[in-house]
């Protein structure tokens, strides 16, 4: 066939496919414009029309924020989009978000061990914000969030700046059938020589002691004295660093403050010390006499067989009363976790909102405005009565509320507040739990969990099994991290 | 002459008469025959009864659900469907993003894998081989490897949180699969009937079009139809590429995974309209697909 010699050739058409190619990338590529902004003398309308991105993982507070944004939008003029995924999708969306240079998501859920620690420098210091004259201040300053819950959900290594905002407080708590212990108290104070009432004065022991009476005894209202969430998943490092902590053990050298400021950079693991064995030896014999079924538990698992009537207690989130009162109401108490030989520790697993670095002005500007909007205690106040969510406020001041107040005791209206008294004392400084704050946190807590379950299911004894986490933590901790 | 007289006429097909075997397990003894059944029911249990269960569990309630002891006999209830359809998080713009995304991405990979694949069943090109295992080897690579570096170009082409992004993020996994799979199909189709249609006096994309496709119609549906399970199903390219206006189903079951539990309810309920619309498809076409997946070994086509 002959080729036309006035028509295209065969490679002009392919530069002309090149050139578009380009040319759309290229388009494609420009910046993106930053939000609308006007001047006005309403610090909160400054930034009316425009639209932010907020990832979270799926927590009560988000659900009653996205089950009515109105609020926000009627207060700011703003537009609120919010993605909610499973906390590892959260994880991985939001570090190749910061790492592209572009904010798709304004406003960041960030975990202190798996968004903050590892992705600080992606985050704004939040003292910026603060410190604008022309933003609206946080109501009641950062003082009036509960301590420890600033410093561990929202700082990192500098004990001055900090990137989030405590946003949810998850705390480990002691949670029983109130029914049977008051109906099995005298006999069980008589046979254990000791008041089985739960509380913050009682010993992991003494835990132990309880939990084997009911497995003896109360058979017929319930199948086990104790449940945990002991699958091989981040459930079970949870459960297990309560008994670790409180045995004396740290997975590092000054483990409390690695745990309340965080650290890139926190020496030797600690697990293969003797008061870690003993937790860990204490914590396999705690499991043996618990329900099977706890090694394919988390902690969803056993807070659905603690509902099911299957077991008396066993520790678990806080944020689990709604469901506990809503099934069975009534019928549960709540008290801090047990204490051992050396402290008393409730893991605390609380979460802070931030905001991305990526953001152009503006942007950012309407960023803040959400979060102090989200965190401030108005919102606070409306999450706890709302049916989509309920959560637990992260100020002191909303806590002191005469609603709340009234809200601790049966019937209420907020049944998370049940607990309020139990996470006031496990979120003193010396009661509260925290885990390794380090940039490689993710990879540590495999291998702790990986090495705990292989302990409790007899593939190692607690000896090996602290010293064989000891020895891949050091590898992981010694390759550092770059972000 | 036309195609048809040159065909033989067969006597019309009968039953075959009482006693005789017709497949190889029927010539076997009354045991094997038994083992045969059993399997069968063994495997029909094991992927029907979560599916069922799946079902069953879409209509209890919150404490039926999750009890201690299983339940079959229950109060039903639509509460998990009400919740799914209203409230904060509507499944409606899920189900529609799905629809688009996965229907648009399984049209696509058919057209152009069927293009694709008819080029490399016919060519006689040197390298042939190697390039159709670079073709499908590129589906194997695990997504993890490849998220990152399509995340920057999507980024970059502001894919990202769109509909055509995820489209093409399914392309990426679908395409290669669909040329792969039609290639198949085209190289078992006589090269001879083609050149019957040339010299008949059809274009190449004639004889493609009107005697080539019809014959490979099975395959089609067969390549279509795993396109579409694949890109429905899809949870990782979602994860990183969509966005608040371009989640699909999977992404509405994980966010039923929230921190204080699992809704079990809600979750079976998404689990029932995720599954359901891929088997109805799959029954729909079944008489293709059994024929596809066998590539015509079945029916000798």
């Amino acid at each position: 066939m002959d080729r036309n010699p006035l028509g295209p050739s065969r490679r002009d058409v392919l530069r002309g496919a090149l050139a578009a190619g380009a040319a759309v990338t290229l388009s494609g590529c420009g910046a993106q414009a930053d939000a609308p902004h006007v001047v006005t003398v309403d610090q909160w309308r400054q930034f009316k029309g425009a639209t932010l991105n907020f990832i979270s993982e799926n927590t009560a507070p988000t659900a009653a924020i996205a089950a009515n944004t109105r609020p926000f939008t009627d207060l700011t003029g703003i537009t609120i989009n919010i993605v909610t995924l499973e906390l590892t999708a959260l994880v991985q969306r939001v570090a190749l978000d910061l790492a592209s240079g572009h904010a798709q998501y304004q406003v960041i859920y960030a975990d202190p061990y798996q968004v903050l620690a590892p992705y600080q420098r992606g985050l704004v210091d939040l003292r910026t914000m603060q410190a604008d004259p022309n933003l609206p201040h946080l109501p009641g300053g950062i003082a009036d969030f509960i301590p420890a819950q600033m410093d561990a959900a929202g700082r990192f290594v500098d004990p001055n700046a900090y990137y989030t905002l405590p946003y949810d407080a998850p705390t480990m708590i002691w949670q029983y059938r109130r029914d049977l212990f008051d109906k099995y108290h005298d006999r069980m104070a008589n046979d254990l020589g000791f008041d089985p009432t739960p509380s913050g004065e009682r010993t992991w022991d003494e835990y132990y002691r309880i939990a084997n009476w009911f497995n003896k005894h109360a058979g017929s209202d319930v199948k086990y004295g104790t449940g945990h969430q002991a699958r091989q998943h981040d459930s079970l490092m949870n459960d297990f660093s309560n008994v670790l902590w409180s045995y004396g053990g740290a997975y590092f050298d000054n483990g409390k403050e690695v745990g309340r400021i965080g650290s890139r950079d926190p020496g030797p693991c600690r697990l293969d010390s003797d008061a870690a064995i003993a937790g860990a030896e204490f914590y396999q014999k705690l499991l043996a006499i618990a329900d099977p079924a706890s090694t394919t538990w988390d902690w969803d698992g056993v807070g659905a067989a603690f509902r099911a009537g299957r077991l008396a207690m066993c520790p678990n989130w806080h944020e689990f009363a709604a469901s506990n009162e809503q099934v069975m109401p009534g019928k549960t108490g709540y008290s801090p976790l047990p204490r051992g030989p050396v402290a008393t520790a409730n893991m605390y697993g609380g979460t802070g909102v931030g905001i991305s670095g990526n953001t152009r002005p503006h942007e950012r500007g309407a960023a803040w405005l959400f979060i102090v909007w989200a965190t401030s205690p108005q919102t606070q106040l409306a999450n706890l009565k709302s049916k989509a969510g309920g959560g637990t406020p992260t100020r002191t001041s909303v806590y002191e509320l005469p609603e709340v107040r009234a809200a601790e005791k049966r019937p209420s209206p907020m049944p998370n507040m049940l607990t309020a008294a139990a996470v006031r004392q496990a979120w003193e400084p010396d009661k509260i739990g925290l885990r390794p704050k380090i940039p490689m946190w993710n990879e540590c807590n495999t291998a702790i969990f990986t090495q705990l379950s292989r302990m409790l299911t007899g593939g190692a004894t607690p000896p090996d099994a602290m010293r064989t986490i000891k020895a891949r933590v050091d590898q992981i901790v010694a390759r550092g991290w770059v972000a | 002459m036309s195609a048809t007289e040159a065909v033989p006429r067969h006597p019309p097909v009968s039953a075959a008469p009482r006693g005789t075997p017709q497949s190889p397990l029927e010539e076997t003894g009354r045991g094997t025959r038994w083992a045969v059944w059993v399997i069968l029911a063994l495997f029909m249990l094991w992927t029907l009864v979560p599916l069922v269960w799946m079902l069953m569990s879409s209509f209890k309630n919150r404490t039926d659900v999750t009890a201690a002891t299983p339940q079959a006999l229950f109060q039903p209830t639509l509460d998990n469907y009400r919740g799914l359809f209203s409230g904060p998080n509507n499944l409606t713009p899920y189900i529609w993003h799905s629809v688009l995304a996965a229907g648009i991405s399984a049209v696509l990979a058919v057209c152009l894998g069927s293009l694709a694949g008819y080029g490399l069943a016919r060519t006689a090109m040197r390298g042939k081989r190697h390039l159709a295992f670079w073709i499908i080897s590129t589906r194997m690579a695990p997504i993890a490897a490849v998220v990152v570096p399509l995340f920057i170009i999507f980024r970059g082409l502001n894919l990202i949180d769109t509909i055509p992004g995820l489209v093409l993020a399914y392309l990426t996994f679908n395409l290669p699969f669909a040329i792969w799979l039609m290639s198949a199909f085209f190289a078992e189709v006589p090269p001879s009937l083609e050149e019957s249609a040339l010299v008949a006096g059809c274009t190449r994309w004639q004889a493609f079009w009107t005697v080539i496709l019809p014959l490979t119609k099975a395959g089609l549906v067969t390549t279509f139809i795993l396109c579409l399970v694949f890109a429905w199903n899809d949870y990782a390219f979602a994860v990183v590429f969509s966005g608040p206006n371009s989640q699909t189903l999977p992404i509405a079951a994980s966010q039923l995974v929230t921190q204080t539990g699992v809704d079990w309810g809600q979750l079976t309920a998404i689990g029932t309209i995720v599954v359901v619309p891929m088997m109805l498809a799959g029954l729909a076409v079944r008489r293709w697909l059994v024929t596809g997946l066998t590539l015509g070994a079945v029916t000798g086509e």
